[in-house]
């Protein structure tokens, strides 16, 4: 039996789904057999993120109707066979898929996957909640502004009441510069608000951007770019290694140092 | 009715209640008078006496206060906030933080141990106690009841009203002495004022 995990925000555009593509493609290069599992029906992103637009025949609407069995619809990823995508109908609604069907389905899939990764829609509404409905743990994202953090808070509370315990947290595009200054929200300041564990930090990374566009998750170039990085980071811990904080930083200094020795 | 009466019991503590139309000088003697008299009962408890709204000047009350400690040991007040705690007992306890979107109904007093987050509400009939930081709203006292207090650790709050009264938000000041934030109704104002153990404000 597979361990589920819903990824949740509250605020939209906080980077849920960059988050699911590269947690799920991470998991899958360390060989855990992963599925990504995208609820968000009718705004359907997490196929782009992975290039795999063009591979979509069925989607979990045409399963949850029975159009369609389970393992017709899972997309393979291009790159790694152990990775699959469970795409989102988008001509459907949020409501065309019941509490009680996506928890069926999750069930489903935690019997063949180590890990059942689920990209849940912004809101809190019926989307959210089918989303939350068959996983075991939680990660909730947030990005360092007030607005995110007080839906966060909100979702935080939301996923307490629904008797989940393990919630760990995800600070996306954080500006060490602006927090140095005092410009941004620091990790700290945002820990003491949501109290709960921290997960990892993501740093505004500009190569994000072409890796949304590329299809490619930023991932493959952890070696590189700071955002990949954090997110093999992330990997880790949430695979129960003892990762120091002070890594994502030591990374950053390194390539500071190159940059500013070529700058002069 | 005598000119000034001492009342007692295990809720309120010791209270000398005051003839408003007294002037200083015979409360003052009053006051001595009956102290004397029960010295030995007495001795190292505190007192609140309420003035029923007469107004004394601060000066003479410090140093008559300073005199009763130094003569008899026995420590006066007329701050209103720890008579009123103890008019009830009861508090349901909440364990924070209190986060975003949440709304807490509480007819009893409140105790919440943590923070209350942005977003999130408090309505509540008697006081509230927070050991934590206030980032969202809270209403004491709903049911018009001014005598309602809030009490926080930390105040940076989205609104505060007691009863019917709603906080001026540009009073909270962050300051470095005492502990805590108290706010009350006087004279159909809320006030502020920070917390210093009972012995400073008097």
């Amino acid at each position: 039996m597979g361990k589920a995990i819903v990824i949740t925000s509250g605020k939209g555009g906080v980077g849920k789904t960059t988050a699911v593509a590269n947690i799920g493609t991470g998991l899958a290069m360390r060989g855990f057999k992963t599925v990504l599992v995208d609820t968000d029906i009718g705004l359907r992103n997490l196929d782009l993120l992975l290039g795999l637009e063009n591979r979509i025949v069925y989607n979990l609407v045409d399963v949850v109707e029975g159009k369609c069995n389970l393992k017709q619809a899972l997309v393979r990823d291009k790159r790694l066979n152990n990775l699959y995508l469970l795409p989102a109908a988008q001509t459907k609604e949020k409501e065309s898929v019941t509490i009680e069907q996506m928890r069926a389905l999750i069930n489903d899939l935690k019997k063949d996957f180590d890990f059942v990764l689920i990209d849940s829609p912004a809101g809190i509404e019926h989307g959210f909640r089918s989303a939350i409905s068959g996983a075991d743990e939680a990660i909730v994202i947030t990005t360092p502004e007030v607005s995110s953090v007080r839906d966060a808070d909100r979702v935080i509370g939301l996923l307490e009441a629904n008797g989940f315990e393990n919630l760990s947290l995800i600070v996306n595009r954080v500006r060490f510069d602006m927090v140095k200054n005092g410009d941004m929200l620091g990790v700290d300041d945002l820990l003491e608000i949501l109290s709960i564990e921290l997960l990892g930090i993501v740093p505004e990374d500009e190569n994000l951007i072409i890796s949304v566009n590329k299809g490619e998750p930023i991932i493959y170039n952890s070696d590189k770019c700071k955002a990949g990085l954090a997110f093999s980071l992330i990997v880790k811990r949430l695979l129960g290694e003892d990762v120091s904080w002070d890594e994502l930083e030591k990374g950053e200094s390194f390539l500071e140092r190159i940059f500013k020795f070529l700058r002069g | 009715m005598s000119k000034i009466s001492f009342k007692g019991d295990l809720k309120e503590g010791i209270k000398i209640i005051i003839d408003p139309n007294l002037n200083w000088d015979e409360i003052r003697n009053l006051i001595v008078d009956e102290i004397k008299s029960k010295e030995g009962f007495l001795k190292g408890s505190s007192i609140y006496v309420d003035f029923q709204g007469k107004d004394i000047k601060d000066e003479d009350w410090q140093e008559f206060r300073k005199e009763i400690y130094e003569k008899y040991g026995i420590m006066l007040s007329k701050e209103l906030y720890r008579l009123r705690i103890s008019n009830s007992n009861n508090a349901k306890i909440v364990l924070g933080p209190i986060r975003s979107g949440k709304s807490l109904n509480v007819k009893d007093n409140l105790l919440v141990i943590g923070d209350v987050n942005s977003g999130s509400e408090i309505i509540c009939n008697k006081n509230v106690f927070v050991l934590g930081k206030v980032r969202g709203s809270i209403w004491a006292g709903y049911e018009n009841n001014d005598k309602a207090t809030i009490f926080a650790l930390e105040l940076e709050p989205e609104k505060i009203q007691i009863a019917r009264y709603i906080l001026d938000l540009s009073k909270i000041k962050k300051e470095k002495t005492g502990v805590g934030y108290w706010v009350y109704v006087e004279n159909g104002e809320v006030k502020l004022n920070r917390y210093s153990g009972g012995k400073k404000n008097g």
